[in-house]
């Protein structure tokens, strides 16, 4: 069976078809933390089963456990990558994301099964390769005995949202290191960028006036916010009000931008908005918005809002997964049924006679 | 810093002569200069104009001045420049009233012309200089990541897992008994037995079939002829784009090293 892999900053998640009508996602956080071997007794992290590896004399926790560790020991986490890329220099750690995609993506159940991995596009506001990084995943995968195709973060969101709309519109996806964009018609991109900003910033940027560690501000965003209270100012809630707004505006400046270099075609283009920077209650709100104040040069039929309800297919942070699993479906149906292709390629001809 | 301090040399140059052509204007109107006034006052109007105008042009060329390789021609074309106007002020000075005739009204006016000609002339090249530079630089910032093709990054990548992931090592062919540097990442237990936990949600995923739909072109609400034309028009655009862009740049470079040269 095909499936879908997410590549993230923060998190790496995998969607396959479950049994019956159903997804089935697996998810691991793309990080962990170094420990000397002394600290821990190796016994006692094999019968909790936690996840890690030793080298020498260095234990190195995995995933999510990487992370309650660093809460206990105080020790910071390391992550292998940076505004939604492994980075040429962070090379120690590639063995790490190397064994977190395995343990998400797992065995391939046949030989050459289509994997569909999400990368991210060029920033527009950063230098860094994004060449680079989609060729490491892409090897990585390869080594496991998939066969793989890359696909831009934000068409995955398109993918994924954007069906009932024949998969023409704006897909976002707000992710930990990076914002992905991809202003899609007919499923065919007409423009794909991404900006280095996303949760991860916001985090920074928040500590940094408040003076409060970054792991805390994390914690507090993640499940003490919400756009619609009012919050004293100088407060972390205020502060995250603040910068979710400027990135916002950010994202919304960039996109109107890269609008006015292309000339879409006249037709409706709805919003998705995904990635887990997107769970904010009110987020699509503040958006819509925003997208209405900022008179892009493009109709905006509406910003999609979905009732995102904990553990849903619908949670945005799941919903690149599930469009790299869509395409990864669709490509695997096109290769069973041979009969459109060909259709496809008579219309061509009649069109350019 | 040598450059900074020619920069600040040449704007206060530029201030003086902007002082002196200001003063001369205001000590013309002063005594009420006109045709028949007294020659020391016309000699000191215009000189002090003339001279004014030249310290304006060569603080304007300190300013914009270029450093390595056509620094050195355009230094010495401002000084000879600057030397020639000035030599035309005092030829000036010298000859009005009592020479102020034939051929040497033409010996001032020519080397007084040429100077303010070469200083102007000089300043103007250098500033289109400096811009066409500022320009190629941006041009060969962004595009320092491109100078990699997919194969080198391919090829780096395969070599950075090979290198990460020491279980392949040279030697593995016949055993020499070396003890290898890097001991291999062990994994723990729970890598190896445990199965990763997946959250399974209902969900029959039509958005497939629609895909298909769709990129077949099978899509029934629009005109499926013209979205295929539009398809390809954009995919037409974007190689155009692309490949002008390209070219425009190979050409920037190729100037730019010529110059260089
Ligand atoms: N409930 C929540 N409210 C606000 N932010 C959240 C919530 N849950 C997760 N986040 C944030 O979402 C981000 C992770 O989202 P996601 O998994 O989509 O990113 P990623 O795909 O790993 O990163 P990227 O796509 O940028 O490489 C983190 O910054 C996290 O703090
Ligand atoms: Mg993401």
């Amino acid at each position: 069976m095909a499936k879908g892999l997410d590549v993230g900053t923060m998190n790496i998640i995998c969607a396959e078809k479950g049994k019956g009508d159903s997804i089935s996602f697996a998810q691991q956080r793309n990080a962990f933390l170094e420990m000397e071997a002394g600290d821990l007794a190796q016994n006692m992290l094999d019968s909790a089963k936690i996840l890690y590896t030793q080298k020498g004399n260095t234990i190195n926790v995995l995933g999510e456990d990487a992370f309650k560790f660093s809460n206990v020991f105080n020790k910071p986490i390391r992550r292998p990558m940076k505004q939604g890329i492994i980075s040429p220099d962070e090379k120690e750690s590639i063995p790490m994301i190397k064994l977190i995609i395995e343990r998400v993506l797992g065995q391939p159940e046949k030989e050459e099964e289509i994997v569909y991995i999400s990368v991210p596009a060029s920033p527009v506001d950063s230098k860094v390769n994004v060449l680079y990084h989609s060729k490491t995943v892409e090897a990585l995968a390869k080594r496991l005995g998939y066969r793989t195709n890359l696909i831009d973060e934000g068409l995955a969101v398109v993918f994924s949202e954007l069906g009932d709309f024949n998969f023409t519109g704006i897909g976002i996806s707000v992710g930990a290191g990076m914002t992905n964009i991809t202003v899609a018609y007919l499923a065919t991109p007409i423009v794909s960028f991404s900006i280095a900003r996303g949760g991860d910033w916001i985090d920074e940027q928040v500590s940094s006036a408040t003076g409060v560690a970054n792991e805390r501000i994390t914690a507090i965003k993640e499940s003490d916010f919400s756009f619609n209270s009012d919050y004293e100012i100088g407060s972390v809630q205020g502060a995250l009000a603040l910068y979710y707004d400027a990135l916002i505006t950010y994202i919304i400046a960039n996109l109107k931008k890269k609008l006015s270099e292309v000339a879409p075609p006249d037709a409706e283009f709805p919003i998705a908005v995904a990635g887990g920077s997107s769970r904010a209650k009110g987020f699509l709100e503040m958006f819509e918005m925003r997208i209405s104040e900022a008179n892009l040069p493009i109709n905006i039929s509406k910003v999609k809002k979905n009732k995102y309800i904990a553990s849903d297919s619908k949670d945005p942070m799941y919903s690149i997964a599930r469009g790299c699993l869509i395409a990864a479906l669709t490509r695997e149906d096109a290769e069973f049924v041979e009969v459109p292709k060909e259709e496809e390629e008579k219309a061509k001809k009649a069109v350019t006679v | 810093m040598e450059s900074k301090l020619r920069y600040y040399f040449g704007s206060m140059v530029f201030l003086s002569g902007l002082i002196l052509s200001i003063s001369a204007i205001g000590f013309a109107i002063m005594v009420h200069l006109r045709r028949t006034s007294d020659p020391s006052e016309i000699i000191t109007t215009y000189g002090i104009l003339g001279v004014g105008l030249s310290f304006i042009l060569m603080g304007i060329n300190l300013m914009v001045s270029q450093r390595r390789p056509y620094g050195l021609y355009s230094n010495w074309v401002m000084i000879f420049g600057f030397l020639s106007s000035i030599f035309g002020v005092g030829l000036f000075a010298a000859f009005y009233t009592d020479n102020w005739v034939y051929p040497n009204v033409s010996y001032v006016s020519f080397a007084y012309a040429s100077g303010i000609c070469l200083l102007s002339g000089n300043a103007f090249g250098n500033a289109v200089l400096k811009l066409i530079e500022e320009r190629s630089r941006q041009l060969v910032d962004t595009n320092i990541i491109n100078q990699y093709s997919v194969e080198d990054i391919e090829k780096e990548v395969e070599k950075t897992l090979n290198e990460s992931f020491s279980e392949t090592t040279r030697f593995s062919a016949f055993s020499l008994g070396i003890k290898e540097e890097n001991p291999v990442f062990i994994p723990g237990k729970a890598l190896k037995d445990s199965t990763q936990n997946k959250i399974e949600v209902k969900d029959s995923i039509r958005e497939v079939e629609c895909l298909q739909n769709t990129i077949s072109g099978k899509v029934k609400v629009n005109d499926y002829g013209i979205d295929l034309t539009t398809k390809m028009l954009s995919e037409t655009m974007k190689k155009h784009t692309e490949a002008q862009n390209q070219s425009l740049s190979d050409k920037l470079k190729i100037k730019l090293n010529s110059m260089r040269r």
